[in-house]
């Protein structure tokens, strides 16, 4: 054998190809025979290696040194001067230069041959091997069913995620994994870490609880494993207080706990997310944003996926051409502002594949609440709306979601759930699918007659809407509408039938009105008309002003019953969010002290009867109050 | 100097220090350790550690009680190694130094407590590399280029000159040889000298 061919092989192997097993055994009986062809051999792995590193440090040398005054002094924040920080409203202005060291992954693999010196040769068939029968156990893991992996945890809990480098874990759980790192945000919320929680007192405690027992379990985003390694730029004010120095080099998934201050993350692939502290956010691939807690501004880069944003209670997916803000609170749930694009909002992960959606210039405001357990006291509620009073939404308890379009049916339902789950909350689930199921099945097949006019009103809200309206005007006696009214003396003057799917009920009254729907409907749905139309506020019509007599609702949006539209005047929400809910100039980010970057107040405008609203609650209250006024 | 200029100053000699000796001590730390994410992030630790030293000093330069600022960071990055390989458990590779290459790959680190003999030897390897890289033949030097800097397969390079890729690794073999060589003669030389001295 010659020395010729020993060096050709070992040339090969240095350039990163698998050499045959003969041919290894030639080299390593090579070498074993032969100190100074071993020698030889070693002398040049070793100038291998030396000129790989001696090019790489060369042409990195440069970036090593940006990247080390980065970390002057430990602290990121030094290279950031409030005056450098971007206008963000301008997205072509919004675009900050990277900062972190470029370790593209092509640099990466150019060093494949790195480890050829020491490993190659005497360990590549042990290598060979065990590369082998780790990919066999991988593809028997991942053949066992989910569930069984699921069963399989327990206190040795196995998380098997890709690394940074392609590789595949597996052992204890990994930080970062959302199925080990969202307990102890869930935690941070519930107020078990005094340092994130907000509520001190004991409803605040209970409505935290609430919403930690409520959290879904998100499905994980799928991560391209050939994309786990990214590159991030991170700029944050000078106040900024981070749970742990963040690095520039993303191993998805990457957890960024932001205590106080304004930050900003730019991937490589040129999204933005911008948020305030207290915030915890989690990369979970270059596509999926996982957003525990904070105020954020959020502009994915494109692609060809769909990029995904995930909080507690809500999941969004959209386009690249989405811009959006969002408020993640503890308690509140999550608010939505789409600034840009659309967004497809799946609230409380709910399987029924419910989906409300977001656009900017249609319903570009979301709110969504924590998804309904058997402790909640209210239903689950998902809201869009927008400045003009358009309006949809998402109720749902018992696993049972309902749209409603309709503001005030909504207050209206909402309303007569937390009553009835005050008073009974055991029996509150069945009622409620009773209800929904019986509106489900009956919103078409519903004739509504009175003083012999017909309506027959096409969904659940509807029929809700058009029953509010029949007993408003049997209850105030308005003369001309559908319901007749009373005569001078004071008697009723009307009388009707309530046909659902082939079943009569007649009625001359109110009460027996009320009894009709009862039987009809279920004790909920008859005690919901009841407080709808007036019960809790002693009296009054939800007919709108504007809908004359005999019109049929108007559809879709608030206009119905004129609520909130009225007629056509009123607004819903005028600035539910501030104009610019995210720092969106340079004074937005300032240095000392962090400004507000957005606000959960509004009004709604119901001809000129104005309430104001800051927080989810208090928008649910003056919705409540709007229904019964008239 | 109003205080402003103070801060701008300093920042520019902490940046100079990690331009002056960035390559030096990712090189040393590289001689132990192979993986070069792991080499940059112990020489950053390096760095920031001598920032800490040097950012409380009055003016540029070695701040008080430090002779060297070389010596000071090649030691911190030979500990730093070290360290690193003691808590993975791994072998070192090679102290880098040429009795390393002798003697081969199980030699412990060398005597000299201190670690500078073996790290003034690491860093004249890099010199001596770089040396004796200049002394190439230009189409040699063009190879080497291609092959590390731009990570061009042999095929490519065979492509372009007109050889098979067997023949382009051979010659990457025959001028790895010859840096060897070279590189051993200046070691020598230095060897010579010391003893001179």
């Amino acid at each position: 054998m010659t020395d010729t061919r020993l060096l050709e092989l070992q040339a090969r192997e240095l350039e990163g190809q698998v050499l045959s097993g003969p041919e290894n055994l030639e080299l390593q009986e090579a070498c074993r025979g032969d100190s100074h062809m071993a020698r030889l051999l070693q002398e040049d792995r070793l100038l291998h290696a030396d000129l790989l590193e001696l090019h790489r440090i060369d042409a990195t040398g440069e970036q090593f040194a940006r990247q080390c005054m980065m970390h002057r002094t430990g602290d990121l924040t030094h290279t950031i001067d409030a005056a450098e920080v971007p206008v963000l409203q301008e997205p072509e202005t919004t675009r900050l230069p990277l900062l972190a060291v470029d370790r593209p992954i092509e640099r990466l693999r150019s060093r494949r041959t790195k480890r050829a010196p020491v490993l190659r040769g005497r360990w590549t068939p042990w290598i060979v091997t065990a590369t082998v029968v780790g990919i066999i156990l991988f593809g028997v893991w991942w053949a066992v069913p989910g569930a069984m992996r699921d069963a399989g945890s327990g206190d040795t809990a196995m998380a098997a995620i890709p690394n940074g480098l392609g590789e595949v874990q597996s052992g204890n759980p990994v930080p970062g994994d959302q199925r080990t790192e969202i307990q102890p945000a869930m935690e941070q919320l519930a107020g078990k870490d005094s340092s994130m929680s907000q509520g001190t007192g004991p409803e605040s405690v209970a409505a935290e609880a609430d919403l930690v027992a409520s959290v879904p379990v998100l499905p994980l985003p799928t991560t391209d494993i050939a994309t786990t390694r990214r590159q991030v730029a991170i700029r944050s004010a000078p106040d900024s207080v981070w749970d742990s120095e963040p690095g520039e080099l993303v191993s998805f998934p990457a957890r960024y706990n932001l205590r106080s201050g304004i930050a900003e993350l730019v991937l490589d692939d040129g999204t933005e997310i911008v948020f305030q502290g207290p915030a915890v956010v989690t990369l979970e691939s270059p596509r999926a944003v996982l957003v525990n807690r904070g105020r954020f501004r959020i502009q994915p880069a494109a692609g060809e996926q769909d990029f995904s944003i995930t909080t507690p209670t809500v999941q969004l997916n959209g386009r690249d051409d989405a811009l959006a803000y969002l408020d993640v609170g503890p308690v509140d749930g999550t608010l939505v502002q789409v600034e840009r694009g659309a967004l497809r909002a799946r609230p409380w992960s709910n399987d029924r594949e419910e989906v409300l959606s977001l656009a900017a210039g249609e319903l570009d405001r979301g709110i969504f609440g924590p998804a309904w357990h058997a402790d909640s006291l209210q239903p689950a509620t998902a809201l869009a709306l927008n400045e003009r009073g358009d309006f949809n939404s998402l109720v749902a308890a018992a696993d049972r979601p309902l749209r409603i379009s309709s503001p005030v049916v909504f207050a209206q339902v909402l309303d007569t759930s937390r009553t009835m789950i005050q008073e009974d909350a055991r029996q509150f689930p069945q009622q409620w699918q009773g209800m929904v199921e019986c509106l489900e099945k009956s919103a078409s097949q519903t004739d509504l007659n009175i003083n012999g006019r017909s309506v027959r009103p096409q969904s659940p809200e509807e029929m809700m809407e058009q029953f509010n309206r029949v007993r408003e005007q049997m209850m105030s006696g308005l003369p001309g509408g559908i319901a007749g009214g009373s005569d001078a003396s004071g008697s009723s003057s009307f009388s009707g039938m309530l046909n659902v799917n082939g079943q009569e009920q007649h009625f001359s009254s109110p009460e027996e009105f009320q009894r009709a729907q009862q039987q009809m409907f279920g004790p909920m749905f008859g005690r919901m008309m009841q407080l709808g139309a007036g019960g809790m506020h002693g009296g009054g019509s939800n007919a709108g002003s504007n809908t004359g007599p005999g019109n049929p609702p108007e559809g879709n949006g608030v206009s119905g019953s004129g609520a909130v539209s009225g007629s056509g005047q009123g607004t819903a929400s005028g600035n539910l969010f501030q104009q610019q809910p995210g720092p969106t100039s340079k004074s937005d980010l300032p240095s000392g002290n962090s400004q507000s970057m957005s606000v959960f107040s509004g009004m709604i405008n119901d001809n000129g009867r104005v309430m104001e609203f800051t927080s989810p609650d208090d928008f649910n209250r003056a919705m409540q109050q709007l229904g019964p006024r008239r | 100097m109003t205080n402003r200029e103070q801060p701008a100053r300093k920042s520019d000699h902490l940046e100079a220090v990690v331009l002056e000796h960035q390559a030096g001590v990712r090189w040393q730390i590289s001689r132990m350790i192979f993986d070069s994410q792991i080499v940059d992030d112990l020489a950053q630790e390096v760095f920031v550690a001598w920032f800490q030293v040097a950012g409380a000093a009055e003016r540029p330069g070695a701040p008080e009680g430090i002779e060297s600022t070389r010596a000071w960071l090649h030691r911190v990055a030979r500990n730093k190694a070290i360290d690193w390989l003691r808590k993975n458990s791994r072998q070192p590779v090679s102290t880098g130094n040429m009795n390393g290459i002798v003697d081969g790959v199980s030699q412990e680190f060398p005597g000299d407590p201190s670690g500078d003999g073996a790290t003034a030897d690491d860093e004249f390897r890099l010199e001596a590399l770089r040396h004796c890289l200049n002394l190439l033949l230009p189409e040699h030097r063009e190879i080497v280029d291609e092959f590390y800097r731009q990570g061009k397969s042999s095929e490519l390079i065979a492509a372009r000159i007109g050889k098979g890729s067997s023949g382009v690794r051979m010659m990457l073999t025959r001028i790895r040889r010859g840096l060897g060589k070279c590189i051993r003669r200046q070691l020598d030389k230095k060897m010579t000298g010391r003893k001179d001295d």
